[in-house]
């Protein structure tokens, strides 16, 4: 049996006496797209940045791409990937300046890095544009370009934070057929989001209500388990639940 | 290396890209030394005397030119004209009720700005009295002094030292270099650093195996960069346009300025993990250092002149160490030798604000 990439217990992060994650146990598979959903203020954002080695848990542990989050922090940050709809690529550096930047921040050899950088322009069909600054992308393909960034060092799990929040559906749809592209090669995608229609595109979601998971399965299964017809149902009931204010 | 390289990369064309970023860094000491060192001087040149005889018996016509010979005066007579050749004619002492109408004509030349002070000259009795227009008793002081000094009859023999034409530029160079490197560097890095913070990009530098150290020296990088150039500038416009001497010790000037700009690039990156906006960045850089850099320095006010409590106050006032030390170095010529307690100051601060900031910005990671 595989080990699992994701695997947290009891995993608690406090700030002073509120307690941001409270005790949450998950293990995720390679090659899984593991959807991490929650309300604002749920600890969705919190419980990540521990994952990724920003953030030191108070208490549990937490193991990523099989290092210790709390004790080797820095190996972890080096086999992931990571990107944010808030933000992604550097607005007033041209496409190829960004590439590059992240090419070397992960240490990509010149050679290497000029190979895939050329490669990964090609499948996006940005070649002309690499000298158009990011700003001036469209933000449909500005959150591709990024993701394709994430993965330029080929990490073996990759952390998306909202990544399609404010693109429409049509570039939404495509840009979930780049998550299945990488997950069918091999990579572990963990993502966030707020749409449900999306959520269903998930192998397996988790739905964290006032910092603890109350629901982890797969799509089916939960919403046969709540009776919903929607991920949408699901979640809803579940998020009515919380005591904590999302604001 | 290479990550590192590809930040400085990175950091200096943000730099390029920002035209906002880049005037301030390139223009803002160019413009400064030559505003100051041409508009805003506190020395006076060209004050305007008017010269009043009593009579004709007087020797008006010769204290005249002396008086117009300083290159800081412009004489001419109250009323009438003075041709150039000790030939001075003066309208006014024909004047059968001169009392009255002197004192009156004195106090109209003053109130319209025709002139910034009268010398009155009394042949009879032998006496000479100056009247000047103190509204502004910078001025007129000026004024006093340079009148007496060109008469020379009575003034004491004032001799100069180290700057023997009293040029403000050697005052101000020093403390325009206090004030600009804390500009470049402390205010346009923390706002820099806090820029990433707002846009959230700071997250993905931190995601990134790069160590904060690395993120932090690269980010520095291009502002360290920058202030070297600007440096040279500076040095070169304080040189070859103003005249200021250097003194031979060009190169401890540059040692000092170094660890000057470094202890500026500390308090910038302290002050960009203590707040979240570009704003707030900004504010805090401006109240913590530009405002005690140009009150508390000495750059402009005299120090001795300040209330105690100010003057202690001044003593955590990097700049005012600094400024104290270039004068020192620069001006009057001394070695790094004699200005050891200046920098070993200056470097102590230098590493409490490094080690504070490196503090605050690994307890941000956490």
């Amino acid at each position: 049996m595989t080990e699992p990439i994701i695997e947290t217990r009891e995993l608690t992060k406090r700030f002073g006496s509120f307690t941001a994650v409270d005790r949450i146990t998950l293990s995720v598979m390679p090659g899984e797209i593991f959807g991490f959903l929650g309300a604002n203020g749920a600890g969705k954002t919190t419980a990540m940045r521990m994952l990724c080695g920003l953030s030191r848990p108070t208490a549990g542990t937490g193991r990523v791409a099989g290092y210790d989050i709390g004790r080797q922090p820095e190996a972890v940050k080096r086999r992931i990937g990571y990107m944010s709809q808030r933000f992604s690529l550097y607005d007033d550096l041209t496409v190829g300046e960004n590439v590059r930047l992240f090419g070397g921040i992960y240490g990509l050899g010149r050679h290497e890095l000029a190979r895939r950088g050329d490669e990964l322009l090609q499948r996006l069909d940005l070649t002309d544009r690499r000298r158009v600054r990011v700003g001036a992308l469209p933000l449909g393909l500005k959150q591709k370009l990024a993701f394709s960034v994430a993965l330029l060092h080929r990490p073996p799990l990759v952390f998306l934070d909202e990544p399609t929040g404010g693109v429409d559906p049509v570039t939404r749809r495509t840009f979930w057929e780049m998550i299945d592209a990488a997950a069918a090669d091999g990579t572990t995608v963990f993502v966030t989001t707020h749409y449900m229609d999306e959520a269903e595109y998930c192998h397996r979601v988790s739905i964290m209500v006032d910092g603890q998971i109350r629901a982890l399965d797969t799509p089916d299964r939960l919403k046969r388990q709540y009776g919903a017809a929607s991920m949408e149902e699901v979640f809803l009931g579940l998020a009515e639940t919380a005591k904590r204010s999302s604001e | 290396m290479n990550t590192y390289l590809a930040f400085v990369r990175k950091e200096a064309l943000h730099i390029l890209r920002d035209r906002r970023t880049l005037l301030v860094v390139v223009l803002l000491p160019i413009v400064q030394i030559l505003l100051f060192g041409f508009a805003i001087s506190t020395e006076i040149n060209d004050l305007r005397i008017r010269v009043a005889a009593t009579d004709r018996l007087t020797d008006a016509g010769r204290i005249a030119t002396r008086l117009d010979a300083s290159p800081y005066l412009r004489c001419e007579a109250l009323d009438g004209y003075y041709d150039g050749k000790n030939k001075y004619y003066d309208s006014f002492s024909y004047r059968s009720d001169r009392k009255n109408y002197r004192s009156d004509r004195i106090d109209q030349v003053l109130r319209r700005g025709e002139a910034d002070a009268v010398l009155v000259v009394d042949g009879r009795q032998g006496r000479m009295q100056l009247v000047v227009d103190a509204s502004n008793p910078n001025t007129a002081t000026m004024a006093a002094s340079y009148v007496g000094g060109a008469l020379g009859g009575g003034a004491p023999d004032v001799r100069m030292l180290y700057n023997p034409q009293m040029l403000s530029a050697y005052n101000f160079v020093p403390g325009l270099m206090g004030l600009i490197f804390v500009i470049i560097c402390a205010v346009l890095t923390s706002v820099a650093i806090v820029r990433e913070k707002e846009t959230g990009s700071l997250d993905l530098l931190l995601v990134s195996p790069v160590s904060p150290f690395v993120t932090v020296a690269a980010k520095m990088t291009p502002y360290f960069a920058v202030s070297c150039l600007n440096l040279a500038t500076i040095l070169a416009l304080a040189h070859y346009v103003l005249g200021v001497p250097l003194a031979g010790r060009a190169g401890a000037t540059v040692a000092l300025t170094l660890l000057y700009i470094v202890l500026a690039l500390a308090v910038g990156l302290l002050v960009s993990t203590l707040v979240r906006t570009q704003v707030a960045a900004m504010v805090l850089a401006l109240i913590a250092m530009m405002l005690p850099t140009i009150l508390l320095s000495g750059m402009i006010f005299p120090l001795e002149n300040a209330p105690a409590p100010l003057q202690w106050l001044s003593a955590v006032v990097p700049a005012r160490w600094y400024i104290g030390a270039v004068r020192k170095v620069m001006i009057e010529g001394l070695s790094l030798g004699d200005v050891t307690v200046e920098l070993a100051v200056l470097a102590g601060m230098t590493a409490l604000l490094l080690a504070a900031a490196l503090k605050n910005y690994n307890k941000r990671t956490d």
